[in-house]
């Protein structure tokens, strides 16, 4: 099977520098490989470093040391020490990542959150707003919410809206950062659906699921964090 | 040489020497200042269209009142030329008396109100009617030389434009006009292009002007006292009165023909003529129109004056 | 003269050093691609005190990058050595043009330099009133660029204005007044399309929502948004409002004390960042 995440000896300090100079280790030397179609866990208490780690795949969180290399179409990209340039085509084609929180920009549409990234990849907006209809459809956003902006929709709605945004592209990579946390059980499962269809496409998942019946659904291997660290 | 001079100031009848004041230098102007206005004449005229600085001396009159075009007729003036002074189109306005006055006791030459007769004629806001020849020298009077300063008050900058040829603005300007009166309203002082090249001012003659002054056999120079500025037209140079493609150039038109004259071809004033509204249109250039009346064209109010037409009488309305 | 040595040299946190496993990939095929601008060793000093020192990046068609940091940190003199508008003491800036020939901006005649600014190139002021033209009526303002290019046509000038006048929100009726008589926003919308309207390649920005209400900046950062991913622009934004980065710009160059102290992707900069200024900086905004 690809490999389609090869985590090298990575390393995550943070320095808190106008807090006398604090350093916080989050996780050292952490190494892991992640397949096409596969789905992994990330599992560990608060604090352990799961997000951490996650948005480092991302490169939204850049490592202390160590190498994230990403399948990007032929390629393996070192996303730890790629440039920004690089890192921006290897998110618009590659990797996907749903976080806990929708970033609102203000006046654009739900339904434009949504397909905004199939329509920059793709550049046929009309195919991308259908995809981006079915998916809403599907996570039971009720279709008049569509035309607004997601600012004023409850914590679930907006977590939903999110969830479409995330799978309106088929990323090789997806990264999800509990992606059903504010759900009730019906839309729980559709995203554990959701993940099953990525996953049989061969996308490679890696997400932190604070809900223990959706990450036995879904995952593969369970990472556990503090074994990791330990194992370091 | 001998020379007869038209008109009703009595002065013109009279002998040239009687009027000379002694103790000036010809033409007013030392002989160096006159040498350094002929150096940038001589440079405003290799450069068609292009604004030449120039010291421009104290006058005994005030600015305003054409001190950049005296300057220019006292370097070119010789003892040979024949000078005529125009205002609006009048020879006998206070402007063009004063002037024409001025040269007259500080050269001695000869004056005239007649276009074909004159050499050198200086003139204030029109172009004669008459065709010009490649003896006539025009000399304008100029109160604001910078076309580009509606829109650009930098002196530094329109310079720049200037050299670099960045003339959109020009345009913005016409736009305006248009889509604030539909049409092209600038009607005075219209903006014109010289060989393709610099932008410029016409001064404040009308639009109805514009094209007399291309291809124009005439040397036309250009002087402003105050803003101490020469440029010129040499003879026969392309003049291009700017204009959008769908609102092309046009000069103004008259319903109305000449009152005195008839004449349906020159630039006419409008004279209003009592409280009850009543007004006449009369050719703005004096010396034309009494040409046509001596050539026996008649106008609708012809018959009411006298053998020498009473132009001088409503040029009030000029002003 | 300077002694360039003396001046302590910054190590700038890069948080994007050059990598080593980036490869052309034919399927993406943006590796090729030549830098629209690209700036190297720029320092300009105010007699013994720079203004900014060492500066040099890259600029690719269609990337935004903004430059933050507060005032007085040498951002506004970043930008106007880049965009011609003032000489550096040291260094280059190349920029790419549309006939592909490279020139260096500062060694470039003037003409040059005064012809890419009203048609490669645009500037967007933080007051409306230092670029737009005041005097004259908003479609005039549209227009100029155009009828600067060559363009004669009355008709084809007020359609163009018109169509741009509905792009940037403004309803047509008002084609005719005067700046003055548009609110502040209005404004700023009609100064981009002043300055889009020639179709410009590369687009500076002073701080463009600077003046604004809470409001009527997020409509305009919309609209610039939109603007700059259809056209594909590239932009040097110059902000002190992280919130403004964030939304608009690709990558980050932060100043302090005239250094570039951190650069490097907008999200990573802004969630993890390394220098302590920079932390200082994101730490500083007030959550709502």
């Amino acid at each position: 099977m690809n490999v389609m995440i090869d985590v090298q000896k990575v390393s995550k300090n943070f320095i808190l520098h106008n807090q006398n100079g604090t350093t916080i280790s989050v996780f050292n030397n952490l190494s892991l490989q992640v397949h096409a179609g596969e789905c992994i866990a990330l599992y560990g208490q608060s604090g352990a470093g799961k997000s951490t780690l996650l948005r480092s795949l991302y490169a939204n969180y850049k490592p202390t040391a160590g190498a994230i290399a990403i399948r990007h179409g032929e390629n393996m990209i070192d996303i730890v020490s790629a440039p920004p340039r690089k890192i921006l085509e290897v998110r618009k084609h590659t990797v996907g990542y749903v976080s806990q929180f929708l970033q609102v920009i203000p006046r654009v549409s739900a339904l434009n959150i949504v397909a905004e990234a199939r329509k920059e990849l793709t550049g046929n907006t009309e195919e991308a707003l259908e995809k981006a209809r079915t998916l809403l459809h599907r996570l039971n956003i009720p279709e008049r919410l569509w035309n607004l902006a997601p600012a004023t929709f409850s914590g679930g709605e907006q977590q939903r809206v999110n969830i479409a945004r995330g799978f309106a592209v088929d990323y090789p990579v997806l990264l999800l950062d509990e992606p059903t946390a504010s759900l009730d059980a019906i839309n729980r499962q559709i995203v554990v659906d959701l993940i099953h269809e990525a996953k049989a496409k061969g996308t490679a998942v890696v997400g932190i699921f604070h809900d223990d019946e959706v990450r036995e659904a879904v995952a593969d291997r369970v990472i556990d964090m503090q074994s990791m660290e330990n194992a370091a | 040489m001998t020379h007869t001079t038209i008109g009703q100031d009595s002065r013109q009848g009279q002998p040239d020497e009687a009027l000379l004041e002694h103790g000036y230098n010809f033409a007013f102007l030392d002989e160096q200042t006159k040498r350094m206005v002929r150096r940038a004449t001589l440079k405003a005229i290799a450069i068609p269209g292009y604004q030449v600085p120039f010291a421009s001396r104290e006058m005994p009159m005030p600015y305003g009142w054409g001190t950049g075009g005296i300057q220019l007729t006292a370097s070119i003036i010789g003892q040979q030329d024949i000078l005529k002074v125009t205002d609006q189109g009048a020879d006998d306005t206070t402007n063009a008396v004063s002037i024409r006055s001025f040269f007259q006791r500080t050269t001695g030459v000869s004056t005239t109100e007649n276009t074909q007769e004159a050499t050198l004629i200086q003139t204030r806001h029109r172009i004669p009617e008459e065709t010009l020849s490649k003896d006539h020298i025009l000399v304008y009077q100029v109160p604001i030389p910078e076309p580009l300063r509606w829109m650009e008050p930098r002196e530094t900058e329109t310079r720049k434009m200037h050299a670099h040829e960045e003339y959109g603005v020009m345009h913005v300007k016409l736009y305006e006009d248009i889509a604030h009166h539909g049409h092209i309203a600038t009607s005075f002082d219209y903006p014109v292009q010289i060989a393709d090249r610099y932008i410029m001012s016409p001064s404040p003659i009308p639009k109805f002007d514009n094209p007399k002054m291309d291809n124009c056999p005439a040397l036309q120079v250009f002087g402003a006292g105050r803003e101490q500025r020469i440029y010129a037209i040499p003879p026969y140079t392309k003049v291009h009165s700017l204009d959008f493609e769908d609102h092309p150039f046009t000069v103004q038109s008259w319903e109305e023909v000449c009152s005195l004259c008839g004449s349906d071809e020159s630039y006419l004033d409008e004279i209003i003529l009592d409280n009850e509204g009543n007004r006449m249109f009369v050719c703005s250039d004096s010396d034309y129109c009494r040409k046509r009346l001596e050539a026996g064209h008649t106008g609708a109010m012809s018959e009411q004056q006298s053998d020498t037409p009473e132009v001088n009488s409503v040029e009030v309305a000029n002003a | 003269m300077h002694n360039i040595q003396d001046v302590p040299q910054p190590a700038p946190a890069d948080n994007a050093s050059p990598s080593s496993v980036t490869s052309v990939n034919p399927e993406f095929g943006s590796a090729e691609e030549q830098p629209l601008l690209s700036v190297a060793g720029l320092s300009k000093y105010y007699g013994d005190r720079a203004g900014c020192l060492n500066v040099s990046f890259d600029l690719y068609p269609g990337e935004i990058i903004g430059i933050v940091g507060e005032s007085g940190s040498g951002k506004s003199t970043l930008l106007n050595c880049i965009s011609g508008r003032l000489s550096p003491t040291y260094g280059t800036v190349t920029y790419q043009q549309q006939s592909k020939e490279r020139c260096d901006i500062h060694a470039a005649p003037e003409h040059l330099r005064r012809m890419l600014m009203r048609t490669e190139w645009g500037y967007v002021h933080q007051n409306p009133r230092d670029g737009l033209r005041n005097n004259v009526s908003a479609g005039a303002n549209i227009g100029e660029r155009l009828m600067g290019v060559g363009m004669r046509h009355y008709g084809n000038i007020r359609s163009k204005a018109s169509s741009w006048l509905e792009r940037v929100e403004i309803m047509q009726e008002r084609m005719d007044d005067l700046p003055r008589t548009f609110s502040g926003g209005m404004q700023q919308r009609l100064q981009i399309a002043r300055n889009l309207v020639s179709n410009p390649r590369l687009i500076f920005m002073d701080e463009p929502t600077g003046g604004l209400d809470v409001s009527v900046q997020a409509r305009l950062l919309d609209l610039l948004r939109e603007l700059v991913a259809d056209m594909g622009l590239a932009v040097v934004i110059v902000t002190h409002d992280l919130a403004v980065a964030r939304i608009l710009a690709h990558r980050l160059m932060v100043m302090k004390g005239g250094v570039v102290v951190e650069s490097g992707l907008t999200d990573q900069v802004l969630d993890d960042p390394h220098h302590e200024y920079t932390q200082l900086l994101v730490s500083s905004i007030l959550q709502v």
